[in-house]
């Protein structure tokens, strides 16, 4: 506090010392008491001359020289008043000093002494307040002519960084995938001019996404940008003079995105919080911390159907549908409702989030369809469901239809081909129309009602394969409906892929060769449920009866296979496998006693992958 | 492996030209009492006796019981055809000389090339039961009953082989409890039951295989882990079956 301590510019009267010092016991006696401890004392100068000069009633004159207009103090400082009275008249002068914070419109007194003519200077405490239009205004009465007053040019005062300023980041917390925001709160006395931080974040678990104002700062100009990976640099600064007064509430909204599961302390770091007199304020820090749990609530919108249409039975059609958050991957399921939305059968469960679902319509008409499609992430769901919508069927005439099937990546599913016919049939050729990226054709027979019929089918073109059914005998396919051949289709696409298979390009014919016409086909649809997993694990076992050794038992156990038979060889011919379920397979090999030694392999392939087993047997 | 015929034809001839000769001589002394032809066939044994000309002829079984011992003879000798052909002389002479079944069952069983076949041999050794009894037929008829695909028959007879006591099959020593055991887990394997496989294998006197169904850990064999059960049970009953079987 010493540079406080109050300098008195004086010029010395020897002539009245005595008075001097008077005065200066009245100010100590109480006479003074406006003015601050220390400062309170003052000393007589010599009198003006000059040619204006007068005695008896002439006014006196009062001039400030400081402060002089411009000055900008630091508020609480100790300033220095410094003005000079003089009456010609050389009677006492009662002065008066006082302080106004807003131009003049209002005045506080800081001083009422009694001065001789002279020059004075008054120590005085400035106000630790912000104010630009600061004035000081001196009277000088003489008790005879009336008071006469002088009011200084405007200064200004800053206030200075001695309370207390906090600043403080929220908590909050939210899941994995979403974007939570803590919120910056500021608690300040000092009147804040800008604020420049840091805030260090765990990287591994959040992402900075972006600085937003708030209440008190929404007037500011924000600035932020990445210092280094989990450190990112945010300045607040008004455009125009603009200062955040004292109180508290918040000014910053921090934006994350929360990339994994934890916790991350978020921390302001080398905080400068500037005042208005670009002094560094006091400041303390508090971090907050953002929790990331598993997960936010998965969110699915029905695109399409959303009601009202009316779609037709046994064709496909494809259910939109846009799902997001959650944590992890979302897994879907689509139902169907054939009464409005009272209850629902799954169309497809743990569906891959592709936005989009190859539906195969009921062929049972109705006027209160519904989809609901639901997402979920394992711990939480969320579900939308379409408008009421119809479907109808086409009655009459003659129709092949594919069915629909799921799979593993690299299986091979099987569909049954159906037949509808109003006509009785000799012979029938079709195209099968698919996406060759998720499906390829691998074999086909006729059974069921067209057990009796040839068939011979082939791949034609890439995504289509032709079917040829007839009747080498004298026999045609009754007018009915039902299964004629079942057809094996590979499935080569990942997890999630689909595709329709559409019977085209129909031909019937009748007994007589004549070609029906109108043939109509359904589409069926194949869903890849899961990812091709590697080659397929055989696992070849051939057991020697023990009171026939040449007769030998060949079992095959697969694991990640095709599903199919696997292919089983003794030697050069050929052994039919049966299934034991689970993957296991039995069949039966006899040698000729001319037979020294026989190798049996099993082969199992799925997609490009092939797994084999071998083992060679001797006598 | 074929055997060495040449021993056992000698004394085979040798015993059954004794044998032939001296019935010979009685029949024809029966049938003719004077003694004219006595010296010459006297004579006719000694000569064969010294092994002259003896390559040309072959012994003739007269009864069922000579050609049923004959018969197992072709067959530990692996000559199953003539086993079979005996068999069956001696079942032309006595239609109902079970033994004689019981070799023929085996002689079939060993000559079967499908399970029709093992069909034709089962069903002898059912015959056979009709009046035969014991592990020799309960094991040849389990092990044909495999063959044919008579799974459940399989295990009927190999466990009532094994109910039987300790069995050595007398005419190939090499088959024995162990095999009905394997006959057994064998048939329950080919039916899908890989839990009753792997108790009938594991009750063999034999490697116990340490595998349980509920313990995934345990589906090695050999050191070689096995991704299901059922094929770990497997590849048990193949090691079994390599070093055991028959």
């Amino acid at each position: 506090m010493d540079r406080f301590v109050s300098v008195v510019r004086t010029r010395v009267s020897r002539r009245l010392l005595r008075r001097t010092v008077f005065v200066a016991c009245g100010i100590l006696l109480g006479v003074l008491p406006g003015l601050l401890p220390g400062a309170s004392y003052s000393v007589e100068t010599a009198p003006p001359s000059g040619p204006g000069a007068a005695l008896g009633d002439t006014p006196p004159t009062v001039s400030i020289e400081v402060p002089g207009g411009g000055e900008q103090y630091e508020g609480g400082s100790r300033q220095n008043i410094e003005y000079t009275v003089f009456d010609a008249d050389e009677q006492p002068l009662t002065v008066t000093i006082e302080h106004s914070t807003n131009g003049g419109t209002s005045w506080q007194q800081l001083l009422a002494t009694t001065n001789t003519n002279g020059s004075f200077a008054v120590g005085w405490d400035v106000p630790n307040t912000t104010y630009a239009d600061g004035r000081v205004r001196v009277t000088a009465n003489d008790g005879v002519t009336g008071p006469v007053l002088t009011v200084s040019n405007a200064f200004s005062v800053v206030a200075v960084g001695s309370g207390t300023n906090t600043l403080t980041v929220g908590t909050n917390s939210g899941g994995v995938g979403s974007v939570a925001t803590l919120s910056v709160g500021l608690a300040n006395d000092d009147v804040v001019k800008r604020l420049e931080m840091d805030v260090v974040f765990d990287p591994e678990i959040l992402s900075f996404q972006g600085v937003s104002r708030l209440g008190r700062a929404v007037a500011f100009e924000d600035t932020s940008f990445v210092v280094t990976d989990g450190t990112v640099r945010v300045l607040l600064e008004p455009p125009s003079g603009q200062t955040i007064a004292e109180g508290s509430g918040s000014i910053l909204s921090l934006s994350f995105q929360l990339d994994a599961s934890g916790q991350s302390d978020v921390t302001p770091s080398g905080v400068v919080l500037t005042g208005v007199a670009e002094n560094a304020l006091d400041v303390t820090p508090v971090a907050g911390v953002l929790t990331v749990t598993g997960g936010a609530v998965p969110v699915i919108s029905l695109v399409a159907p959303q009601g009202g249409e009316t779609l037709v039975g046994g064709g496909v059609e494809t259910i939109q549908y846009v799902a997001s958050g959650g944590s992890g991957d979302l897994s879907v399921t689509i139902e169907y409702s054939a009464n409005g939305g009272s209850s629902y059968v799954a169309s497809g469960t743990d569906l891959v989030n592709t936005g989009a679902f190859l539906w195969s319509v009921p062929t049972a008409p109705t006027t209160g369809g519904r989809i609901r499609v639901t997402a979920s992430d394992g711990t939480s769901s969320a579900s939308d469901e379409s408008g009421v919508f119809s479907i109808t069927t086409s009655s009459g005439g003659n129709v092949l239809a594919v069915g629909s099937a799921d799979g593993a990546g690299g299986a091979v599913v099987t569909v049954p081909l159906t037949m509808t016919n109003a006509d009785e049939l000799k012979a029938l050729q079709f195209d099968l129309l698919f996406d060759s990226g998720v499906v390829a054709f691998s074999s086909a027979e006729a059974t069921g009602r067209g057990a009796a019929m040839d068939l011979t089918m082939q791949t034609v073109a890439v995504g289509r394969a032709r079917g040829v059914m007839h009747y080498s005998t004298e026999q045609a396919l009754g007018v009915g409906s039902g299964e004629i051949a079942t057809i094996h289709l590979q499935l080569l696409g990942t997890r999630g892929a689909q595709s329709v298979v559409e019977p085209t390009a129909i031909l019937l014919s009748d007994a007589d060769a004549n070609e029906i016409p109108d043939g109509i086909g359904q589409p069926g649809v194949i869903t890849v449920t899961s990812d091709p997993v590697g080659p397929p694990r055989v696992d070849l076992s051939v057991l020697r009866n023990p009171g026939r050794p040449r007769h030998l038992q060949v079992f095959v156990a697969v694991s990640n296979g095709s599903g199919g038979t696997p292919q089983v060889s003794a030697g050069s011919a050929n052994v039919t496998m049966a299934s034991l379920g689970g993957g296991v397979f039995v069949g039966t090999v006899f040698l000729d006693p001319s037979v020294t030694s026989v190798t049996v392999t099993a082969t199992d392939t799925v997609g490009d992958a092939t797994g084999t087993d071998s083992e060679t047997v001797r006598y | 492996m074929k055997p060495d015929w040449t021993g056992v034809w000698m004394s085979e001839r040798v015993r059954h030209l004794v044998s032939r000769g001296s019935r010979g001589l009685r029949r024809r002394g029966a049938d003719r009492t004077s003694g004219r032809n006595f010296v010459p066939a006297t004579l006719l044994g000694l000569v064969l006796l010294s092994g002259v000309g003896c390559a040309d002829r072959e012994r003739l079984p007269l009864t069922p019981e000579e050609f049923t011992a004959r018969g197992w003879e072709n067959y530990s000798a692996g000559e199953l055809d003539r086993a079979v052909e005996d068999f069956g002389r001696a079942i032309g002479i006595d239609g109902g000389f079970g033994p004689a079944y019981v070799g023929l069952g085996w002689a079939q069983l060993g000559l079967a090339m499908s399970p029709s076949e093992m069909g034709t041999a089962a069903a002898t050794f059912g015959t056979a039961a009709a009046s035969q009894s014991g592990p020799e037929v309960d094991a040849g008829r389990a092990a044909a009953e495999l063959g044919a695909g008579d799974l459940a028959a399989a295990v009927t007879y190999a466990q009532a082989a094994r109910s039987e006591g300790s069995f050595t099959f007398a005419h190939r020593p090499s088959i024995d409890t162990t095999d009905l055991f394997l006959i057994e887990a064998f048939a329950f394997a080919a039916q899908g039951q890989f839990e009753d496989a792997l108790a009938a294998a594991d009750a063999a006197p034999v490697t116990d295989s340490g595998i349980t169904a509920a313990d995934s850990g345990s589906w090695q064999v050999d050191g070689t882990s096995y991704p299901t059960f059922e094929s770990a049970v497997l590849a048990f009953l193949h090691q079994l079956s390599e070093e055991y079987a028959g």
